[in-house]
């Protein structure tokens, strides 16, 4: 086994624990926090896997975005001055149901004959430039339609955050 | 570009690269404590000077031993945890603070030679690793379980996400300039290595081509390290001190090494980013001891500034705060980056770019102005400053 | 590296954590994050098959699938906090099972 090896699965097995934490854990900022491990766990994935720039556009965004905005709901919701149920009427369905498709999953996996050979080392890192000269020639108008969508997205942000003044 | 300096060939032993990353980045850590000490009393000095008090004096000659003072008693204070805090995340938040700033250093051009790494993506990482750190300030603010701290923790993270888009975006102007230059030198790619970025400016610093971006890039750096007069996180007379105020003894003084250290981070990067780092007038061929010297002039230069504007400015309101990032900053941003986008695709020359940038720049001074104007009440506010009167005797005893 | 059936596997285990969480829990922030966790999930299914498949295929067509996955999963989480705190405003909860105003 060798080093990329060992560290790969030392940092899944970290990203499956706090994710596990994220679903199972009792409070509610605490499951934030672990969520916060998972995804810099899935970003050290995409850098074993060789795509540094897809960890660091995951970190700009997730890291830098996306949990905080979460953890700004969490303190706009009031969440620890309220201690409630976290879980609903539909948990052990919900752990059955997640165990099936596990199962399914996993069997898929397995049981595939992949074309990619299973003991090569290493494998071909990605240029970054190679990726921005795609998104910018073959993907471009997925591009501008994610542009157009984001700004869409952002407009209704604002819509949904202005408070109504004439229902006061 | 020759090599960076291996430490190994000092030292005559072959060591892994990562052990000599890491010994490079222990070194960046014990440097910028002691320029955390020093940063503190040039600040407390110059700040004195700007309000005509003279500072601290009594500590060694003038009062130059006083941040060692200052460190020693904050080592020795008791370190206080509330008894309702939350204890895991109340201590961990100080490590989601102190370890980002310090991993923001990894690709930071001292001279051509002298980084930790020279990432090919750097530009990027470093701001990838910027939004990390704001992560610490809420875990800090919710952790101690106090409702000032929560306050001063929710203003940061929402000022930090505001400032930080028009910033990537000021900075990105350069990317795209050098990304232009490189092409015509005929390279693709590597217009996000910071090192490269100043390899570029050796005739024309990118604070003359995009000065629009420079201003907007240190407001947001202002913005990002809570620095005056954008610090509403951490104002006393509103949130007692904000996210760290459960703190004391030597957590807080590690906020306060993280605040600082975040501070000389920023003027690194907009001294490589916009003033030329190493490279601008002297050249590759100076040395590294002119490098050197030149970058932290630089630096130095940009950190006075900014004790200038703390100094002169009164804090801003929270939400004029956050009005100012996202309807004034963050447009000018996008219109800069159009601008250069559209020149640069037509293969105009870089003047054009610069002074666009600097019509830019105009309108958005002239824009605040208005605005303030307004603000303050049309013509009839007087713009002269009132003048101290000297009051005699006679007038406080007449009761004038 | 690890084979590729390994970096499926654990793959598989990150998307059914985040099933479960979806179906078990019910505040709304915390469904969201369970989300995110299946949107990472199949995002990382796509680096590894774009990755492990490139000497072979030729192509990294995958990569630039997850580029905008990540970015429209941005957008979701801005557009559904934004309905999150909305709701909490009007019907003081952020508990799915309690916004039940159009259920008969």
């Amino acid at each position: 086994m060798s080093a990329t090896e060992i560290i790969f699965y030392a940092i899944a097995a970290v990203m499956l624990l706090s994710a596990l934490g994220v679903t199972l854990a009792g409070n509610i900022v605490y499951a934030a926090l672990l969520f916060i491990a998972t995804l810099g766990g899935v970003a050290a994935v995409y850098l074993l896997l060789t795509v540094e720039f897809l960890a660091l556009v995951q970190l700009l965004i997730y890291g830098g975005a996306v949990v905080i905005l979460i953890l700004f709901a969490l303190m706009l919701t009031r969440a620890r001055e309220r201690p409630q149920a976290l879980f609903g009427k539909s948990r052990p369905f919900g752990v059955l149901a997640a165990m099936g498709l596990l199962a399914g999953l996993i069997a898929a996996a397995v049981t595939t004959d992949w074309v990619s050979p299973a003991d090569r080392d290493g494998i071909e890192p990605v240029p970054f430039e190679a990726i921005g000269d795609v998104i910018f020639t073959v993907w471009v108008v997925p591009f501008i339609v994610v542009g157009i969508l984001l700004s869409i997205a952002l407009d209704g942000a604002i819509l949904l955050a202005t408070p109504e003044d004439e229902e006061d | 570009m020759p090599d960076a300096i291996v430490l190994s060939e000092f030292a005559g032993i072959g060591m892994p690269d990562w052990v000599d990353a890491l010994i490079r980045l222990v070194f960046i850590v014990a440097l910028m404590t002691l320029n955390t000490l020093a940063l503190i009393y040039l600040e407390r000095k110059v700040l004195a000077r700007f309000q005509a008090r003279v500072g601290p004096t009594r500590t060694g000659p003038v009062g130059i031993l006083q941040s060692a003072a200052d460190a020693l008693k904050l080592l020795t204070k008791e370190d206080v945890r509330p008894h309702s805090a939350d204890r895991w995340v109340f201590e961990l938040a100080v490590f989601f603070v102190f370890v980002p700033v310090f991993l923001m250093f990894i690709p930071i051009p001292f001279t051509e030679t002298w980084f930790i790494r020279d990432l090919e993506l750097g530009f990027l990482y470093v701001f990838a690793v910027l939004g990390l750190n704001i992560v610490g300030v809420i875990m800090a603010g919710w952790g101690s379980d106090n409702k000032y701290a929560l306050l001063g923790g929710i203003r940061a993270a929402a000022q930090a996400i505001s400032y930080e888009l028009p910033m990537l975006l000021a900075a990105a102007g350069v990317v795209m300039i050098a990304a232009g230059h490189l092409l015509d030198a005929g390279l693709v790619g590597g217009a996000l290595n910071l090192n490269t970025i100043v390899d570029q400016q050796r005739t024309t610093p990118y604070i003359l081509l995009q000065p629009l971006g420079f201003v907007i890039f240190m407001i947001g750096a202002l913005a990002e390290m809570h620095r005056p007069p954008f610090d509403m996180p951490v104002a006393e007379s509103e949130v007692v001190g904000g996210y760290f105020v459960e703190y004391s003894g030597i957590r807080w003084s590690m906020f306060f090494l993280a605040e600082y250290t975040g501070l000389f981070l920023m003027v690194m990067l907009g001294s490589t980013v916009f003033l030329g780092g190493w490279n601008f007038p002297f050249g590759a061929d100076a040395g590294l001891g002119w490098q050197i010297v030149l970058t932290l002039a630089k630096a130095s230069a940009m950190i006075f500034v900014l004790f200038w504007l703390r100094a002169m400015f009164p804090r801003l309101r929270i939400d004029q705060l956050m009005a100012f990032s996202w309807k004034v900053l963050l447009p000018f941003a996008l219109l800069q980056v159009l601008a250069n986008g559209i020149i640069l695709a037509y293969g105009g020359p870089d003047w054009v770019v610069g002074l666009v940038s600097l019509a830019l720049l105009v309108s958005l001074v002239a824009l605040i102005y208005v605005l303030v104007r307004a603000k303050a009440g049309g013509d009839s506010i007087h713009l002269e400053p009132a003048r101290p009167r000297l009051v005699t005797s006679t007038e406080v005893a007449s009761g004038d | 590296m690890p084979p590729i059936e390994h970096v499926l596997v654990i793959n598989a285990i990150l998307f059914a954590i985040g099933v479960m969480g979806v179906l078990t829990r019910r505040n709304a922030i915390l469904i969201l994050m369970s989300v995110e966790i299946m949107l990472s999930a199949v995002t990382l299914n796509l680096v590894a098959f774009a990755v492990y498949g490139k000497v072979e295929f030729g192509n990294f067509t995958g990569i630039i699938f997850a580029f905008f996955l990540i970015v429209v999963a941005a957008a979701e989480v801005a557009l559904a906090l934004g309905i999150v705190v909305r709701t909490f405003r009007n019907r003081a909860t952020a508990n799915v099972d309690e916004v039940n105003l159009l259920k008969w």
